[in-house]
């Protein structure tokens, strides 16, 4: 029905927009809190990838309790409270059992009676009889090809021979009548529960020495490894937390530059920083969480894996370690800008911030100093003329007579950046004694060192 | 005698085999006056600058040293330094490839005190991540200088210490000890009206070689050929200075 026709039937109808994203959500929750009946669930997603939300079926939750409906008193006990408390969490819903999942699904939604039935075992074949062939999970156009051929009923196609059945309808209604009836194996896979990344040590007696934290801390990284290692992550951000008799707390924060799960390697990073740890009276439990993890394949090492491979593995490590002790912002690596202003156009940034972009800045034709002073340093300088080339200079209170100089190389500021100076007319100047410096001029009578040459 | 000089050389270190591939900055000259005939990979060497005001020049050695390493052997490259040792300024990564080192395989450390960057050398070439590690510093022990060398034999890395101009350099195990001075260029081109500088001259002295003799070179880099020579004895520059030729 098209919402303006509700409408006007009805002006008071209160309306929410679909959110199938959200509603998956759920979904998924609802599946994981069906775990009380059977750790095997599933919304039945990787089943039936083309069915959606929405539509004829809908979505469900389905669960292999085989062996598991004693423990609530029988099949039909259980159900029962399946029912009732799922309509206590405040949703509709309807539940079959039976013993094969397209039987179950089929009843649950066509049967005509009950919220829940059971069907026993060995009667599915007579409780689908009954019930429309769109109960066998099947696309609305296959139904509308057997609905024009007259077979409205699951019980019409029951007798039929699968040969034609198969080479008229291709082989959808096949496989799901022979699934429903238990002819064909549908397997079901289960939700699997996220495994938290987590591992912690307890102590019967409170541990103070430094060399018993770091053989517990290497013991929960072996085996904070192996969950990482079954899960496929590496981590990125490990925590250490320590918990002292007395309530107190004191924790550990490492990285990593890429994906680890190396325990020599972690606790190599964490072995820096095992003195800042006060144990006082004793640390009575530890706990190791992976903070932030990220997916990492499983490295297979063979015989080709060259020393360039093994060289990348090195440099991160290393670069861990700096990283871990002196900040990452200290470790750098160049980095260039499409810029004309010296300062912006090369410098260096934190490793791994983002890949360093190779410019024709890199190798400007015009001779470039090699250690840049930021910022620069205003000295007392005097030239031929107001915009001729400098005689002599200043810089930290040494004179020094300009024997040789090459310029100017004029450099307009950037007029889309709100910080921009004025042009700078830059000379590469030489003295007396062979020192090699970068001066500009700034505006009439301002000059600045900016740089030393080789 | 053969014998004998073989028994010095086994007693002193760097202890060389004859078989480390060894890298020249290009001179003859210098090379042989280099007990192994060229410069050793993995060694540790000491540049220092002669005066606040030649940073420039020294670093520009350091760079020419790394560069020569880097053509026969490619690699990463650590550039560790202590903010505070100089205040010529930081390294400018568009300047390096004019004196022939590509800046893409540098990774630059920056600390505040020399004894981390000592423990970051260190790291580095116990990490074997680093063809070369180069410390800018202030001031190092002989027992910090010995644990460098030892390091960098063990791990195969060129190690370069930079450190500005000071009037006591000090001990150290460095196999080689350089003193940079910039010197004056002589003019580029004909016209003697052009004023502009000409190729970078440095005034080098190796005021200790382990092994070998002291030395003193005027070289000078040519932009042309990007590649470091012997300076040629010009009419209007003073008297090239003559090597001593004493022993180290």
């Amino acid at each position: 029905m098209a919402l303006a026709n509700a409408r006007a039937i009805l002006p008071s109808v209160t309306i929410h927009p679909a959110a199938p994203t959200a509603d998956g959500k759920m979904l998924a929750r609802l599946a994981q809190w069906c775990g009380r009946y059977s750790p095997w669930t599933s919304t039945g997603k990787e089943n039936d990838p083309e069915l959606s939300l929405e539509g004829a079926g809908g979505a469900g939750i389905w669960l292999d309790v085989t062996g598991c409906a004693h423990l609530f008193g029988g099949e039909e006990a259980m159900l029962a409270d399946m029912a009732n408390r799922i309509e206590k969490l405040g949703f509709t819903a309807r539940a079959a059992m039976a013993d094969t999942l397209g039987g179950a699904w089929a009843v649950a939604r066509f049967a005509p009676n009950d919220t829940w039935q059971v069907i026993p075992p060995g009667e599915t074949r007579a409780a689908l009889a009954p019930l429309a062939t769109a109960a066998l999970r099947l696309p609305p156009a296959t139904v509308l090809a057997l609905h024009e051929v007259g077979l409205r009923y699951i019980g019409d196609l029951l007798d039929m021979p699968r040969g034609p059945l198969a080479a008229r309808f291709e082989k959808d209604v096949r496989l799901r009548l022979d699934a429903a009836l238990g002819k064909a194996a549908e397997p079901l896979s289960p939700i699997l529960p996220k495994t938290p990344l987590i591992a912690r040590l307890a102590f019967a007696e409170p541990i103070g020495h430094r060399d018993d934290i770091a053989a517990a801390t290497g013991k929960l990284l072996e085996n904070l490894c192996a969950t990482l290692e079954q899960a496929g992550q590496g981590a990125r951000r490990l925590v250490l937390s320590i918990y002292r008799p007395d309530g107190s707390t004191a924790q550990i924060t490492i990285g990593t530059a890429r994906p680890s799960r190396e325990p020599s390697h972690l606790l190599h990073l964490f072995s820096e920083h095992l003195d800042e740890i006060d144990p006082e009276f004793g640390i009575d439990e530890i706990s190791l969480i992976a903070a932030v993890a990220n997916p990492m394949a499983i490295d297979q090492t063979n015989f080709q894996r060259g020393a360039a491979a093994q060289n990348v593995d090195s440099y991160n490590a290393v670069i861990d370690r700096l990283t871990n002790r002196l900040g990452s912002r200290n470790i750098r690596q160049t980095h260039f800008r499409e810029s004309h202003i010296p300062e912006r156009a090369a410098g260096f940034i934190p490793v791994g911030k983002t890949k360093p972009i190779q410019s024709e800045q890199g190798c400007a034709a015009t001779p470039r100093p090699l250690r840049l002073l930021r910022p620069p340093e205003q000295v007392e300088a005097v030239a031929e003329s107001t915009d001729g080339p400098p005689v002599l200079f200043r810089w930290r209170r040494v004179l020094h007579h300009i024997t040789r100089c090459e310029g100017p190389e004029r450099i307009a500021p950037e007029w889309w950046r709100s910080d921009n100076g004025n042009t700078r007319d830059y000379y590469r100047v030489e003295n007396e004694t062979g020192q090699r410096f970068w001066l500009y001029r700034s505006g009439e009578t301002s000059w600045f060192v900016h740089g030393l040459f080789g | 005698m053969e014998d004998l000089r073989a028994r010095i050389r086994a007693l002193e270190r760097p202890s060389w085999t004859g078989e480390e591939k060894l890298f020249s900055l290009g001179i003859p000259e210098i090379d042989r006056q280099l007990p192994a005939g060229g410069f050793l990979p993995a060694a540790l060497y000491e540049v220092l600058a002669d005066r606040p005001v030649d940073a420039g020049a020294a670093t520009g050695f350091c760079i020419t040293l790394l560069a020569a390493l880097a053509d026969y052997r490619k690699g990463r490259v650590l550039w560790c330094l202590n903010n505070n040792a100089t205040d010529a300024g930081e390294i400018y990564p568009a300047g390096l490839t004019q004196h022939g080192l590509d800046p893409s395989c540098l990774t630059i450390v920056k600390t505040t005190r020399d004894t981390d960057v000592l423990w970051a050398m260190e790291e580095a070439l116990r990490s074997n991540a680093f063809i070369a590690v180069l410390g800018e510093l202030r001031a190092i022990a002989m027992t910090a200088s010995r644990r460098l060398q030892l390091a960098a034999e063990e791990n195969d890395a060129l190690t370069v210490l930079l450190r500005p101009a000071t009037e006591t350099p000090g001990l150290s195990a460095a196999v080689q000890r350089w003193r940079i001075k910039a010197a004056p260029s002589h003019p580029r081109g004909f016209v003697a009206t052009l004023n502009e500088p000409g190729n970078t001259c440095w005034d080098t002295t190796l005021f200790r070689s382990r092994g070998g003799t002291p030395g003193t070179w005027l070289l000078e880099w040519c932009d042309e050929t990007d590649h470091l020579a012997l300076a040629p004895p010009v009419c209007d520059r003073p008297v090239e200075p003559h090597n001593t030729g004493l022993t180290g």
